[in-house]
């Protein structure tokens, strides 16, 4: 290296040595991120709560729904069973006779346990509390 | 580094605001830096860095350790500077008389002393990838190997980058020995 280009190194060493941020930079940058972390927690929360609301809806129309169904089914059965009394003379000799003698309807059978089976499945499947989480 | 490991032990502790509490001390200079050799404004470059510190502070918790540290950092980094270079070349225009006019008269350098603007004239001169060598090499003494992960090129292509860059400062110098005191 001459005489020229040991000059050099050390002007550039001088020129670029001192490149640095300005003072306070870090604390900058701390204030900085710390804003940005407290806008995200607000965020978060506006969120939490938005989804909890949405929630707490969601369980109240549930709740409505079942009530309703209940109802419903509880009408069917009432009006099944006043049927079921009123025609207990037609179904005596059509259900119970047969099957005491031994006769029973191969389609019938069919139609009732198939029935059944239906009514099953339905409990199974029909859980709207599964739908609250 | 030892820096870089109690850093990257704290991340994957799970403690990614301690470790950026570390990383800042540990990486300012060498963004700054890595932003003025990009930039060639120091403003800027310091306004990137922050920037860049807040990108890292985000992307920390979901640091994998592929890569090691410093060259994810210095590629968050240089990826930042180039795209702001070039939305800074998109939105201004030298052919407007006041924006060349701001660009001649601006203080680029550092800490301008006596003869040192016309150092600075040269080293500007330089081609991009020799200037930032030298602005990297001389801000810190940094070893090639580091500028290298900087640059994100191999040492090689650096020490000739440098050796290029020294031998055209050293020929101005010579040529106008009287600006040099």
């Amino acid at each position: 290296m001459n005489i020229d280009e040991g000059r050099l190194e050390a002007r550039l060493r001088r020129l670029f040595g001192s490149l640095d941020a300005r003072a306070g930079f870090e604390e900058r940058v701390m204030a900085r991120v710390a804003s940005l972390a407290a806008q995200r927690g607000t965020v978060r929360t506006d969120l939490r709560a938005q989804f909890e609301r949405r929630r707490e809806l969601t369980r109240r129309r549930l709740r409505r729904e079942a009530w309703s169904n209940g109802l419903g089914i509880a009408g069917i059965g009432v009006a099944a069973g006043a049927l079921a009394w009123h025609y207990a003379d037609v179904i005596g000799r059509w259900l119970i006779e047969p099957a005491a003698s031994g006769q029973v309807d191969p389609m019938l059978a069919a139609s009732i346990s198939l029935m059944a089976v239906g009514a099953a499945v339905a409990l199974v499947l029909w859980r709207p509390s599964r739908l609250l989480g | 580094m030892p820096a870089d490991e109690a850093i990257v032990q704290l991340i994957q502790a799970g403690r990614a605001e301690q470790a950026f509490e570390r990383l800042v001390p540990a990486y300012r200079r060498r963004v700054i830096g890595l932003a003025y050799s990009v930039l060639r404004d120091r403003a800027a470059a310091e306004d990137l860095a922050q920037e860049v510190f807040v990108k890292l502070w985000r992307a920390l918790p979901r640091y994998d350790g592929r890569a090691t540290l410093s060259t994810w950092i210095y590629a968050i980094t240089r990826n930042a500077a180039i795209s702001a270079l070039r939305t800074r070349r998109r939105s201004v225009s030298l052919s407007d008389p006041a924006v060349l006019a701001e660009v001649e008269n601006r203080e680029a350098a550092p800490e301008p002393g006596p003869g040192d603007a016309a150092l600075w004239r040269h080293v500007e001169a330089l081609p991009e990838k020799q200037r930032q060598a030298v602005i990297l090499y001389y801000q810190d003494e940094r070893a090639v190997d580091e500028i290298a992960a900087m640059m994100g090129m191999p040492v090689n292509t650096v020490k000739t980058h440098l050796h290029r860059a020294r031998a055209s400062l050293a020929a101005a110098l010579a040529t106008v020995g009287g600006e040099f005191p």
